[in-house]
């Protein structure tokens, strides 16, 4: 609780600065070219309100509230949208159902990697919508000490997805820009590396520590979407500022250790332009 | 605004088709439902249902037949912890807020271990305690007398440095892991090393890859080297008995390789299987043995319990003598 706080002073922080570099530059400046190639530095913290079930320890579904804190650069215009990003999520998820308090300790580091290019007889001047592959690799760590020797789980869910992006600008002609975009990816190859058939591994009687042991990769199984609305706002300085609400779930397979995820997140970004 | 709210529905309409996505959740106090999803685990994931002879089939319906619906929890874990004790495995438990399962394999047998009349018969009250360790010299500073009582606790090597170099220059050391319920695998490991000399395969390992009882993977080797630093490779001799459980019993097992070490007493109470962790649909938690531990000719039968080279029972009726300990004295 006491990170959040921390993070929630830091945003706000950030965003009075952000406005106020913004009311400085206000003056002098020319109409913001939303159609130029743009670099940014993204920086976002997002509220999460998420679930996962891992079949293979429980049949429940474990609820919390992770942080999401994401870094990413972009590169952008009207033909193509390059964008690599790193998203690190954590947070305790809970069952408490029939007097028994389950907690799992979770964190999750997400690398993603998108490179998407415009439909040209789709754009106009103010609907741009862009096309792509976007790769996307989820490593998840969970500790639920009541699980006796199944108390960590560890997986890797990495996905190639087919992405659509658009972007509406909602008026053109005033300061500041102010944009909706909607985002799909749909999970067109996707593979998992996890715990195989016992979940728990052979490594401490191997005497060789290999936490892995037993873990099985599997592709071609499993399911992942993920889409996300946002409203952006590109300020006189050149920076841009977004909302938006993402949704992502994924699941491994049909099996009898099937994992499932599911985040709902309210995220806030900063877009610090680069050129 | 049309087109606002297409990329809203957009939106609603993939995130509303989350709970289609999903596997639904099994969350319930149903006893069958409990009963059942226990049962099916146990059938796909335990490991020595073979080995036990244990008809699984057989089972539930002996104990499903004691269901009934409003039935209260403290009764429904006991139909479910009377269902899994048919297993005779002390890897098995359940476990809830109020109560946990336990077999209790220990006490099928006669109790061989009398820690006082050690105390007051052979070592003195003057016995020295390194970490999880008592030890003390025995029959004249000739021997060695090193008690372990559980493999949870801390053992690093500067412990085990210290012990060793103390009983240098005796013929031998008489271990002594009776009632040890073992602990962490890898004290198992680290205290074995320091009495071997050489590196040798001490036992072979598999675990469940399908839900058929036989469905194991291949048997993989476990081999141990000897401790690059202070090592007593003289003669050791191991007590054993029934409450030698889980990694002490890994540990007795293992030193079937090495021709300096051996174990007299009672055999072990088993439990080497390496247990897994879930929970129930009503939030329960259980466990079970997920692995085999094979012996050298690649055997499981050693989960019944790891045999004595050397068999001797305490004699409860003379508390001033310890039997196993002097037949422990008498190898040397």
């Amino acid at each position: 609780m006491k990170i959040i706080s921390q993070l929630l002073i830091i945003s706000v922080l950030t965003s009075t600065l952000f406005l106020n570099a913004q009311n400085k530059e206000l003056e002098n400046s020319t109409l913001y070219n939303v159609h130029s190639k743009k670099t940014f530095l993204e920086f976002s913290i997002g509220f999460s309100k998420a679930s996962f079930s891992d079949f293979a320890t429980s049949p429940l579904v474990y609820r919390g509230n992770p942080l999401n804190l994401m870094l990413a650069h972009t590169d952008v215009d009207t033909q193509r949208l390059s964008r690599f990003g790193v998203n690190y999520a954590f947070g305790n998820f809970s069952n408490d159902f029939n007097n028994q308090n389950s907690v799992s300790q979770f964190k999750s580091l997400i690398l993603s990697y998108a490179e998407l290019y415009a439909i040209g007889f789709l754009n106009s001047n103010r609907l741009n919508i862009k096309i792509g592959p976007h790769l996307n690799t989820s490593a998840n760590f969970r500790e639920n000490e009541q699980l006796f020797n199944g108390s960590k789980g560890i997986e890797i869910i990495g996905t190639l997805f087919g992405s659509i992006n658009a972007t509406f600008i909602i008026n053109k002609n005033s300061l500041p820009i102010k944009e909706l975009f909607f985002n799909a990816d749909i999970g067109l190859i996707n593979s998992a590396f996890r715990n195989g058939y016992a979940y728990v591994g052979q490594g401490a009687v191997l005497n060789n520590d290999d936490f892995f042991d037993g873990y099985q990769f599997s592709v071609f199984s499993g399911a992942r979407f993920s889409t996300q609305l946002g409203y952006t706002s590109h300020l006189k300085n050149h920076n841009s500022i977004r909302i938006s609400y993402l949704w992502d779930a994924y699941r491994t397979s049909n099996d009898i250790n099937n994992f499932q995820m599911a985040y709902h997140t309210l995220r806030l970004t900063f877009l610090f332009n680069l050129k | 605004m049309k087109k606002y709210l297409f990329f809203i529905a957009l939106a609603v309409l993939f995130s509303s088709c989350e709970k289609e996505y999903f596997e639904a959740e099994l969350q319930s106090t149903d006893p069958f439902t409990n009963f059942e999803y226990l049962w099916s685990e146990c059938d796909k994931k335990y490991s020595y249902f073979t080995l036990k002879n244990v008809d699984w089939i057989g089972v539930k319906s002996k104990y499903e037949s004691k269901l009934f619906v409003g039935m209260s929890q403290d009764s429904l874990f006991n139909v479910l912890s009377a269902m899994l004790n048919e297993l005779k495995d002390d890897h098995v438990n359940l476990v809830s807020n109020f109560k946990t399962s336990f077999y209790g394999n220990k006490y099928q047998y006669q109790q061989n271990f009398n820690w006082r009349s050690i105390v007051d018969n052979y070592i003195s009250p003057n016995y020295m305690i390194t970490g999880a360790f008592k030890h003390n010299f025995l029959d004249s500073n000739q021997l060695g007398y090193i008690r372990l009582a559980t493999f949870s606790e801390v053992i690093n090597e500067n412990q085990l440095n210290y012990i060793l170099s103390k009983y240098k220059n005796t013929k031998g050391i008489i271990l002594d892991l009776r009632e040890n319920g073992g602990g962490k695998i890898e004290n198992a490991y680290k205290l074995l090393r320091r009495f071997i000399g050489e590196e040798t395969i001490v036992q072979y390992t598999r675990i469940k890859t399908g839900a058929e009882h036989n469905n194991f993977s291949n048997p993989k080797s476990v081999s141990l080297k000897p401790y690059n630093g202070i090592k007593y490779t003289k003669k050791v001799v191991v007590l054993i008995d029934a409450g030698t459980f889980s990694a002490a019993s890994l540990f007795a097992l293992n030193t079937k390789a090495f021709s300096n070490i051996t174990l007299l007493g009672n055999k072990t109470g088993g439990g080497l299987g390496m247990p897994n962790g879930g929970q129930l649909p009503n939030g329960w938690y259980y466990r079970f043995s997920v692995t085999q531990t094979l012996d050298l000719q690649q055997s499981p039968n050693q989960e019944n319990g790891v045999t004595p080279d050397i068999e001797v029972q305490i004699d409860w009726n003379n508390l001033n003598k310890d039997e196993v300990l002097e037949e422990a004295i008498n190898q040397f």
